[in-house]
């Protein structure tokens, strides 16, 4: 199944405005309605380091913060790594992350539920950056390769193809719903928490876990 | 100056929420809200290699019909305009000894199949859906545009109508000539987007994607051949 056939049983489920052509296969976008304005799930073709195209899923947020703020917060490094500790510098050894502002970073990925997300997703990385130089409208996004949507067959090796029950089942099996599902949680926490701080807020001493 | 920042630009003027940032290329995406139901205006990968990728500038609506169609109505070409010309003079042969060939039909707009190539799931319904004097005359005015419909899924009713138009001629120069003015203050850069013609260019996008839209929802669709 390629993506629009995935996100449109994903939309099927979980309602939004779908904006997708049979014809494409992969320029499907869904809006999901959210308390603090939709959220966007797309499929973008980004150029790789050896200028190579290559698609990434990609989970889009709108957020407005006081002062403009860049955060990356990137894949792991290690994969397969099992590391029961959690914590603000558990989560710097194992992921590259730089921000603008290191002294709030750490307020932000102090969230427990998004040091859980990104722990359960260690292909997939953070970003927080302003639409514009020194604007305080931001983009948050999720994002992550998308390299394993062909390989959805059945057991036999089939592809889904046209046929609608087939296509139903092995949406089920393939594990999008489920993948899509801690993406946009994942973007949300980040979304939220990062729309809250407090005003003049400073993490308490000793928090410093990210690097400028 | 790229396509996202005049997407930004374009969305401070029309409202809308905007997706994008500064620093990005081509992915900027504008969600408009409009009392027929939302719109899109994006870019899409067209076709892609090792030397990179061609895009086009979209603008999308979706309206539910009663049941699966496609119709594309392609970008005027002169190319088109002479192999139309050949199937054209073919049918007519045909038609003159008694036969019908179906090799080149204009769906009672000749002004719009002459030069454009039509593709389509229902001709029938299609004769109905370009009879409509707007799509036409935006149609004709923008020589470079094309349309298309089909549906968002398999067995679907909601489908998606698009309003498209190559970006390698409507962008690409432009970023090429402002390139040199990426020193611009805000207030220059605000500037040379309202004399660039973008906001014209994406108001006649957008016109022409609701023009679409009313086309094929203006008549019920004819009862299907068993």
């Amino acid at each position: 199944m390629n993506w629009n056939d995935s996100l449109y049983w994903y939309w099927r489920e979980r309602g939004g405005e779908f904006f997708a052509s049979m014809v494409w296969k992969d320029s499907g976008l869904l809006f999901l309605d959210m308390p603090m304005g939709p959220a966007l799930i797309q499929c973008e073709l980004v150029p790789g380091r050896s200028g190579m195209l290559h698609r990434e899923i990609a989970i889009t947020l709108r957020a407005s913060m006081e002062q403009p703020y860049y955060l990356i917060v990137r894949r792991e490094r290690f994969s397969g790594r099992e590391d029961e500790e959690s914590g603000v510098f558990e989560l710097s050894v194992r992921r590259n992350i730089r921000s603008s502002d290191p002294a709030r970073t750490p307020y932000l990925l102090q969230n427990p539920r998004l040091q859980e997300l990104l722990r359960a997703e260690p292909g997939a990385w953070l970003q927080i950056s302003p639409l514009q130089t020194g604007a305080q409208e931001h983009l948050v996004s999720v994002r992550k390769d998308a390299e394993h949507l062909e390989e959805s067959v059945d057991s036999r090796g089939r592809a889904a193809g046209r046929d609608v029950p087939n296509q139903r089942k092995l949406y089920a099996e393939s594990g999008f719903r489920e993948q899509m599902d801690g993406l946009v949680e994942m973007a949300q926490t980040a979304r939220d928490w990062a729309s809250l701080w407090p005003r003049g807020h400073r993490p308490p001493d000793g928090m410093q876990g990210g690097s400028a | 100056m790229s396509w996202n920042e005049y997407l930004y630009w374009y969305a401070q003027d029309r409202g809308g929420v905007f997706f994008g940032t500064e620093k990005g290329g081509k992915e900027g995406l504008l969600f408009l809200e409009d009392p027929e139901g939302p719109m899109v205006i994006h870019t899409q990968v067209v076709s892609s290699g090792r030397y990179g990728e061609s895009r086009s500038a979209v603008a999308a609506v979706r309206v539910k019909l009663e049941r699966p169609y496609t119709l594309r109505v392609g970008p005027q070409s002169s190319l088109r305009e002479g192999i139309n010309n050949v199937l054209g003079g073919l049918d007519r042969g045909a038609r003159m000894i008694g036969r019908k060939t179906g090799l080149h039909r204009d769906y009672g707009a000749p002004e719009i199949t002459n030069d454009r190539r039509v593709k389509t799931s229902e001709p029938e319904f299609t004769r109905w859906v370009l009879q409509s004097r707007e799509l036409r005359e935006l149609l004709e005015a923008q020589p470079d545009f094309w349309v298309q419909v089909s549906p968002v899924g398999p067995e679907e009713r909601i489908h998606l109508v698009e309003a498209q138009v190559s970006m390698e001629q409507e962008v690409s120069i432009r970023d090429e000539v402002f390139g040199l003015f990426e020193e611009m203050d805000q207030e220059a850069r605000r500037k040379e987007y309202e004399d660039c013609g973008f906001p014209r260019q994406l108001d006649a996008l957008v016109e022409l994607a609701r023009a679409a839209r009313d086309a094929v929802t203006a008549w019920p669709m004819p009862m299907k051949p068993l």
